[in-house]
């Protein structure tokens, strides 16, 4: 008897480009975002809602270089929604289960600089907390599948470890 | 000088409690998320860098110096990271043992298993 050959249902099937696209728009615009603060085209975080978010406005709240990491994170999901147009076959699976949440991710963190900027302080604690829930959700989606490259480790495991790591501390440090 | 001026979380009591909760509920959400996604040091490493800069804001004026809280705060990362790995590793000896076929135990699987054994030794 010959032993059943188990078809992989996502051999050859690359994620669809629309899926990509909004990954690249969402990255992009998240970017987009932080560099108009950074700029300071609008109006620095740490200075609306009455302080709200100075590091001495809570007990928890870390101190100014801390926010140096977002850097590193934004940097890596770029990376990431820039990767995912590049030819990889191998890494089909864990692109699709990375994917949805990585969009989630992107767009909820642009929808909390917006809310900060708008003073908004207890939707932004609701958000940080939804977006903590949709990058565990990227991490549970690839955690069966070990990274195949360098760049995937860097870019999906490395970016959003560092993020899922942060926000566990920025949460916190919101909710106070 | 009261314990939370020590931490430098101020005097109101009520909100450093708080404070406190959510710090120990953060850094035990990090050890699980390091245990579930094992080997991912990068989860204790976001974790412990926004630790870093919480104790630096807060230890301004108080016992609790920059130095002393960067070691401090690193120390902890380590162990965190170290603590998660090792719970990691006794759950997946746990699984391998529970996984594992039983020992033959009549004579007849004895000789079985022995003559199995002979076989695939060729």
């Amino acid at each position: 008897m010959t032993p059943e050959r188990v078809e992989d249902p996502w051999a050859g099937r690359d994620i669809p480009a629309l899926a990509k696209a909004t990954l690249g728009v969402a990255a992009f615009v998240n970017l987009y975002a932080v560099m108009r603060v950074v700029s300071r085209e609008d109006e620095s975080i740490a200075t609306v809602a009455s302080g709200a978010f100075a590091p001495d406005s809570a007990l928890l709240a870390p101190a100014q270089p801390a926010f140096m990491l977002w850097t590193a994170i934004y940097l890596g999901v770029f990376g990431h929604a820039v990767r995912v147009w590049l030819p990889d076959r191998a890494a089909h699976r864990r692109r699709h289960k990375v994917i949805l949440p990585s969009i989630c991710a992107a767009a909820l963190n642009t929808l909390w600089i917006v809310c900060a900027q708008r003073g908004l302080v207890v939707v932004t604690g609701v958000v940080i907390a939804i977006l903590l829930v949709t990058v565990w959700l990227a991490m549970d989606g690839v955690r069966a599948e070990p990274a195949h490259d360098t760049s995937s480790l860097v870019l999906i495991d490395g970016t959003y470890g560092l993020y899922l790591g942060w926000l566990l501390i920025a949460t916190a440090a919101t909710s106070t | 000088m009261t314990l939370t001026q020590l931490f430098g979380l101020g005097t109101d009591l009520a909100g450093t409690a708080v404070a406190l909760v959510l710090l120990v509920a953060a850094g035990a959400g990090a050890v699980v998320a390091i245990r579930r996604f094992t080997p991912n040091v990068m989860i204790a490493v976001g974790f412990c860098w926004g630790l870093v800069w919480v104790v630096r804001a807060r230890s301004r004026g108080a016992l609790l110096m920059p130095t002393v809280a960067w070691a401090a705060t690193v120390a902890a990362a380590l162990v965190m990271t170290v603590m998660a790995l090792q719970l990691e590793q006794r759950r997946s000896a746990r699984r391998t043992v529970a996984t594992a076929p039983p020992a033959p135990t009549t004579a007849l699987e004895r000789a079985l298993a022995t003559r199995q054994a002979s076989a695939v030794s060729g």
